[in-house]
């Protein structure tokens, strides 16, 4: 059974009088261990790929299931305890967090959420830390962070409940090319172990090496870039049928 | 005679892939075999370039005519090989090339000759020609996929400054791609009369 799967998932927009088609009828499933690098450009629907597949959005139509269950069909409580509970860490790094804690108070959210104590809390996040090279940053507020920093930090808080899928969101954002390279091999590395698969949603191509597979998004389509997948044709085919994307 | 031979820029014509084969013959601590040499080369350029390895022996007779690079044969356990070394005028005629103005390629993909002279009723192909182009984007970003670029030294620098090269390239194909695909899918969707 795949870890996620989307089965014909539907979601659009209203922009304006024009009706915004973001994913039209997507299917593609994810496994565990697997690194999957999904590029698009800006706007493409990358973004709410990953909070659907995160739970954060339900799909218009279609279905959405993380490890067999139908996101769609269990509350917004059960959801939200699989972003704190080993199942799903979620890194978006369009925007800074809302609050200035301490790093280490941010990393030991998701755990706090959960019921834990401020004290049982204290040793993931530092191991969580550790492991994305941001212990150092652990009793510094947020807001003072360098942008490298932080995504270490934010990686550290989706990691603290050792997740079995990751999700992150362009990860290359406002970075120089030293910092750029170090988060990815940071990734690379978090990619490669075994017992969490890796998805990795980027407007630049640099943060997908090492990704061992890839698909691209745009026009209300997904597109497996496997050797082997088969190359849809047009006219004829459904999803070529789909193809415009305002409507 | 040494004059000549570093003067002489005849040999920099065509690829500049002379220029990198140059470049790599200089820093050769030991003769090398162009097989090495074109293993080095693809190494250090990514596969963007695709070198393909029998143009290194050509481009090597090249720049061994300009007196550049010097050959002589050794004897291993598979027979006689070639190797190659530098001669008393490679860094000089390096450094001569590392000054010269690099010309712009121009973009001579074959799709976009394609789509310039295409039809309506080519659409369909098209289409099917996009997709199978970004597919070979991302096969090629794949291959470059496992090579660790270390940048405290020169060298690691250069090699990811040849890799950013490379990854911009690929984006700004994938992005045509991508445009181009949108494009042709709405213009054949839209009533006409």
């Amino acid at each position: 059974m795949a870890l996620l799967s989307f089965e014909r998932v539907h979601t659009s927009y209203q922009d304006g009088r024009r009706e915004l088609v973001v994913l039209d009828g997507v299917s593609f499933e994810i496994e565990a261990d697997d690194f999957v690098g999904i590029w698009g450009m800006r706007r493409s629907g990358k973004s709410t790929l990953l909070r659907l597949a995160a739970g954060l959005e339900l799909a218009q139509r279609g279905c959405v299931r993380f490890d067999g269950v139908d996101l769609a069909s269990i509350s917004g409580q059960r959801r939200a305890a699989l972003l704190r509970d080993g199942g799903i860490g979620l890194v978006l790094t369009d925007r800074r967090p809302a609050l200035n804690e301490r790093a280490i108070e941010l990393v030991a959210l998701p755990l706090l959420a959960g019921g834990a104590s401020l004290r049982e809390a204290r040793m993931p996040a530092l191991r969580a830390l550790d492991r994305t090279g941001a212990l150092m940053c652990a009793e510094y507020p947020v807001a003072g962070l360098a942008r490298d920093d932080l995504i270490r930090v934010m990686l550290a808080q989706a990691l603290v409940h050792r997740p079995r899928l990751l999700l992150v969101d362009e990860p290359a954002a406002f970075l120089n090319m030293r910092e750029a390279a170090e988060t990815y091999k940071l990734l690379r590395s978090i990619g490669s172990e075994a017992g969490v698969a890796l998805v990795i949603a980027s407007e630049e191509l640099a943060p997908l090496h090492g990704a061992s597979r890839m698909m691209s998004i745009g026009g209300g389509e997904v597109r497996l870039m496997d050797r082997e997948a088969e190359i849809v044709s047009f006219p004829g085919s459904d999803s070529a049928r789909r193809g415009g994307r305002n409507r | 005679m040494i004059a000549d031979a570093v003067n002489n820029r005849s040999w920099m014509r065509g690829s500049p892939l002379k220029g990198v084969l140059l470049g790599l013959v200089a820093e050769l601590e030991h003769p090398a075999h162009a097989y090495a040499l074109a293993t080095l080369m693809a190494r250090r350029l990514g596969p963007a370039w695709q070198v393909d390895r029998k143009s290194v022996y050509q481009m090597l007779s090249q720049l061994q005519s300009a007196n550049l690079v010097a050959s002589e044969p050794l004897q291993t356990r598979r027979g006689v090989l070639e190797v190659y070394s530098p001669t008393e005028h490679t860094k000089a005629a390096l450094a001569i090339w590392m000054e010269t103005r690099a010309s712009k390629a121009p973009v001579r993909e074959e799709l976009q000759a394609k789509i310039a002279v295409s039809r309506c009723e080519d659409g369909p192909s098209l289409l099917r020609g996009l997709a199978v182009y970004e597919r070979e984007c991302f096969e090629m970003l794949k291959a470059t996929s496992d090579a660790e670029v270390a940048s405290t030294s020169w060298a690691g620098l250069a090699m990811a400054l040849a890799r950013v090269a490379a990854d911009e390239h690929l984006q700004a194909e994938l992005r045509w791609v991508m445009a181009a695909r949108e494009a042709i899918q709405d213009f054949i969707a839209q009533p006409r009369r």
